[in-house]
């Protein structure tokens, strides 16, 4: 529990309506996206629910957090999947949603913005500009750049433009022993030694805490264009993506989605009549208008060479728009469909993507649980949904993990392509990394946050757990 | 720290794999700086197991360890300043995958960057970070320094291409850090704190990188600008334009005179050369970028300007700026070209007006300074011209690089763009990252407790550049003291 004292403190820190303290308040900072996961399940409230409004009244808790010993959960929307903004052992919430200012440099072709400001939203003052910001996950429309910077978030484009960390300059931030940083430079180029920026990038709020972010724009391509192509068999699409690659046809976005997913977003799909396919690839291309057209008519015909039954081009906004809503609306979907979904976010090296497909399609048959695969076929990088009926808890959900990050690994990929480990693959990590590359990755942590204040209980497994004179709050 | 004791040594790397004549110390306490140091032995692993046992018994009985590429580093880098164990990873060289499905090539670390090249272009890829030296340095040595070269404007630097690595930490544990596919979110990117760290936190024994298909379609062209801000507002408005050149380098009056000098090409006299180069797999998209750069750089009275695809012509075009390096030691007969502030990055809004402080600030101090470089990405190559014979001229340029840094802060520049940091940049480095010191070091320390990783460089290396190590120059006044 934080202690009374410190609480106080908190609330001269923050002002009136900066600290949450009701219990309709806490319930409410008490979960994320995270679907049901062998670990972390359990909701634990946060003691209070800090709102601050810049960056001093964060530091001043961050150091108030080491005098008083309580930890620190980072949030930015809380559309996470792996359980990052969820209090483990209560402590404080600390969201950033009045933390929300942004402004586009365009002469610099760089964006200043504050952690709460919503992904979307630079996205959209980008374009008036003139300009781009290409990272899109399936969420922009709620997550924010402080959850993207903190779990490196890939999404739709990362194909061609790469991720989250690739467009993050330069950072302000406060580390868990409170010391305050700016890290990065405001050049292309730099060489800065070790490379702090990189490392803040992904590290799901238990280094440190993002204050203010440079992200790097693009000037924006002159004309988009996007294909839809029908497959009889996940087998085929899941073939066709890697072919588009390595004719360098260089896709903006190139997304797969096998049968059951479809379903579950059939209804915003005129494209597909009565009919749903085994398997369908949305793939989007951007450059010089004559460019595209012709790049893109190239890709449609490896897809008909290999086995798509159906292709549809579409160049006009409103139409390529209605194909990627109905894109970002498959998880929710799914969710509506089974509540107790195992979601698991894994990637392998792009041409064993089929492989992936079919190995996690036995997984499935074979503990008696439907599977749905969806997800940025040009990364590797795939959604796998094992659908628990509804009704019923999913038992055994642990041995369908492992075995499908076994699976993962086994094809030299890695269990969190973009989603981060969280409370929910934390006890798998050690797959990826070994032993040692715990040691040194908690280490590394004991460095930048000696009292452990930032985000226990996340992304090291549970024998690396230390928060010293912090008393638990029950769960519920 | 201690020595090591030699017999120990043979056991683990095999006698072959160890030297410590006085010519091999000799050979391997220099590299691309203005220092030199002394190792007190060399060896060259040829396995990881070797690599780890070796690192075992360093930190066991904390001896120095410096890891080392071909030792092109300008900087310092692995000059040794406190004795140990020169790491050679040139014995670990073999190109171990190439996967043209995937994209990406698993390598040693002693690879040489033409020799991967080499191996990629049969499959119609190319690995892009490739500096100017890439003849010499190594896969290893790139990443360690983040090099980059002329087409990282459009392909980025050894920071964008590197996928994941295996590394042998100090305490010898082997650990895989990032990953072969292209997304991953799993636990901390620890690779990424490897790039650029100088050989200071652990010794890259494999590497896995990203590469990407060669263009079919290269033009390039060039144009005269008497100003450099005409040049400098070019720059910034080629890169707003959204063409995304694969080259755009600045070439500065010092640097045309050089030139001029040493080879017969008959460079204009002007104030700044802008070459630029597009490239793609279509020609008209190519066409579409190079007309751009045209229009753009004859709006900001650009002149003389050429562009082709020609190889041959191509050639011819970039003659100048290709031996750019080696004629800046030929400027005037009593200078020597060296390695002193020899890169920086600033805005590239920003080149223009830093390239001529530059200018100024060495005319001011009675020397020679240089301002070309990778305009697209607003770095500088800033070698100092001077006669390194005199005292008096070694204080010049401590003063010169002092304001040109300050300078360069001031305009939210960086003290390397991507030579480094070593020990002749750590000053500047060090004021520009005063806030992150403590932090570096303590990371350091998570990763290598005893300190035995190259000591002595980056934010360990002194504040003081002319007295960090000795300098490889005698000075007049030297000799008769
Ligand atoms: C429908 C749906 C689709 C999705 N699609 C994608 C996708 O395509 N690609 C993708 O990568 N992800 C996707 N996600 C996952 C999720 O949206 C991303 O991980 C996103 O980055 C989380 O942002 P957030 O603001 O919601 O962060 P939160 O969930 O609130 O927090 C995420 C993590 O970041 C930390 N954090 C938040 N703010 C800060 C800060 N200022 N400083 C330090 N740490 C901080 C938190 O502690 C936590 O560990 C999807 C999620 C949903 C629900
Ligand atoms: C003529 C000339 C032109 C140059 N042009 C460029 C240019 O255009 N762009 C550019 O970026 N640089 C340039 N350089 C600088 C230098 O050549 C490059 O940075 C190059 O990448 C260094 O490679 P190397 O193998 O010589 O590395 P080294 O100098 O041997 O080492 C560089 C650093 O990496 C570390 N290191 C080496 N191998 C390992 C390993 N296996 N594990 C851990 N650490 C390791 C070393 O300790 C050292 O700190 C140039 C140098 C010269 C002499």
């Amino acid at each position: 529990m934080i202690e009374p004292n410190a609480l106080k403190k908190l609330g001269e820190i923050l002002g009136p309506g900066g600290l949450i303290k009701d219990a309709v308040g806490l319930t409410c900072y008490s979960y994320d996206a995270m679907p049901y996961s062998p670990e972390g399940n359990q909701r634990v409230m946060p003691d209070a629910v800090a709102l601050p409004r810049d960056a001093d009244q964060v530091c001043e808790i961050v150091s108030l957090a080491n005098e008083f010993r309580f930890p620190i959960v980072p949030r930015g929307a809380g559309t996470g999947m792996t359980g990052g903004a969820r209090p483990t052992m209560g402590g404080l919430v600390l969201a950033f949603s009045r933390m929300n200012n942004m402004e586009i440099l365009d002469k610099d072709l760089t964006a200043r913005v504050q952690p709460g400001v919503i992904t979307s939203r630079i996205q959209q003052e980008a374009e008036r500009a003139g300009l781009f910001y290409p990272p899109d996950p399936a969420s922009s429309e709620a997550c924010t750049i402080g959850g993207n910077i903190a779990e490196n978030a890939g999404g739709l484009r990362a194909v061609k433009y790469g991720v989250t960390r690739d467009y993050v300059l330069g950072l302000d931030a406060v580390l868990g022993d409170a010391t305050r940083i700016k890290a990065g430079a405001k050049t292309v180029k730099s060489v800065a030694g070790l490379d702090m920026v990189s490392l803040l990038a992904g590290s799901e709020g238990t280094l440190g805490l993002v204050l203010e972010a440079w992200l790097k724009l693009l000037p924006l391509p002159e004309s988009r264009c996007t294909l839809l192509a029908l497959f009889e068999t996940a087998d085929q699409a899941a073939s066709a993506a890697p072919a588009i690659l390595t004719a360098r046809l260089d896709p903006t976005a190139l997304e797969f989605m096998d049968r059951y997913t479809i379903e579950c977003v059939a209804d915003q799909l005129d494209e597909l009549g009565t009919n749903i396919p085994g398997a369908m690839l949305l793939v989007e291309l951007d450059g010089g208008i004559g460019d595209t057209k012709r790049r893109i008519r190239d890709v449609r015909s490896i897809c008909t060479d290999l086995g798509a039954y159906n292709t549809r081009i579409s160049d006009s906004e409103e139409a390529r728009e209605q194909l990627w809503k109905a894109r970002k609306a498959i998880s929710p979907a799914l969710g509506k469909l089974a509540p107790f979904k195992i979601d698991e976010d894994v990637a392998v090296p792009r041409s064993r993507l089929a492989e992936l497909v079919r190995g996690a399609g036995e997984i499935g048959l074979k503990n008696g649980l439907k599977c749905a695969c969806y997800g940025h076929a040009g990364d590797g990088n795939l959604h796998v949904n094992y659908l628990v009926p509804a009704g019923e808890k999913p038992a055994g959900a642990e041995k369908v993990a492992r075995e499908l990050f076994e699976l993962a690994i086994s094809l030299g990929g890695t269990i969190s392509g973009e989603h981060g480990i969280g409370t929910a693959k934390r006890m798998y990590l050690e797959l990826e990394t070994g032993r040692a590359g715990l040691d040194i990755m908690a280490s590394v942590k004991q460095a930048l946050d000696p009292k452990g204040i930032m985000n226990p209980g996340k992304l090291l497994p549970k024998d690396y757990d230390t928060m010293p004179g912090y008393v638990r709050k029950n769960t519920e | 720290m201690n020595p090591p004791d030699i017999l120990e040594l043979k056991k683990i790397v095999g006698e072959e794999n160890l030297r410590d004549s006085k010519a091999d110390l000799y050979v391997y306490g220099a590299d691309a700086s203005v220092y030199e140091g002394k190792a007190f032995v060399v060896v060259k692993p040829r396995t990881i197991p070797a690599v780890q046992e070796l690192m075992a018994y360093a930190d066991k009985n904390s001896i120095p360890v410096i890891p080392r590429g071909s030792g092109s580093g300008m900087c310092g880098q692995t000059v040794p300043v406190k004795g140990g164990i020169v790491l050679d990873m040139k014995g670990l060289n073999r190109i171990l995958e190439v996967n043209v499905n995937d994209a990406y090539c698993r390598v040693e670390p002693g690879v040489v960057d033409d020799d991967l090249n080499r191996a990629l272009s049969p499959h119609g890829f190319f690995y892009p970070p490739t500096p100017a030296s890439s003849r010499i340095a190594t896969i290893g040595g790139e990443i360690g320094n983040n090099a980059s070269g002329t087409r990282s404007v459009k392909y980025g630097a050894a920071r964008d291409s590197v996928l994941g690595m295996k590394v042998v930490l100090a305490n010898g544990d082997c650990v895989n850090l990032g990953s072969r596919t292209r997304v991953a979110s799993s636990g901390y990117p620890l690779e990424r704190l490897m790039i650029g760290s100088e050989g200071t936190l652990a010794v890259i024994v494999e590497a896995t990188l990203k590469f990407v298909p060669l263009p079919k379609f290269r033009c390039m062209g060039i144009a005269n600008f008497n100003k450099l801000e005409q040049a400098g507002d070019a720059i910034s408005e080629i890169i707003a334009s959204g063409c995304s050149p694969s080259m755009l380098e600045l070439i500065d009056k010092v640097a045309i005179t050089a030139v001029n000098q040493s080879m017969n090409l008959g460079l204009p006299d002007v104030e700044a050369i802008l070459l630029f180069e597009a490239d793609g797999m279509v020609m008209e998209a190519v066409d579409f970028e190079i007309e751009k750069a045209r229009e753009i750089c004859a709006a900001h009275q650009g002149s003389g300007i050429e562009v082709s695809y020609d190889a041959k012509e191509r050639e011819r075009i970039f003659a100048g700026r290709k031996k750019l390096f080696p004629a800046l030691s030929r400027y005037r007969e009593y200078l020597a070209s060296t390695s002193l502030a020899d890169d920086m990055a600033v805005p590239f809004s920003r080149m223009a007006d830093t390239a001529r402080k530059i200018h100024e600030t060495a005319d001011k101090h009675g020397i020679i300074m240089t301002a070309y470089g990778h305009c697209g990405a607003g770095c500088m190559h800033t070698k100092i011209l001077m006669d390194t014979t005199k005292g008096a001229q070694w204080e010049a340029a401590r003063e010169a690089i002092a304001e040109i840094y300050e300078h360069v802060r001031s305009v939210d520049g960086t003290t390397s763009a991507e030579h480094g940091i070593g020990m002749s940049k750590a000053p500047a480095f060090k004021q520009e990252k005063h806030d992150l010191l403590d932090l570096m070091r303590s990371v350091k320390k998570a990763f290598d407790p005893k300190g035995i990783l190259n000591p002595g460089k980056l934010m360990d290396a002194p504040d003081d550049w002319m007295s960090a190590a000795r300098l490889r120059y005698v000075t007049q006044e030297g000799k008769d003291a």
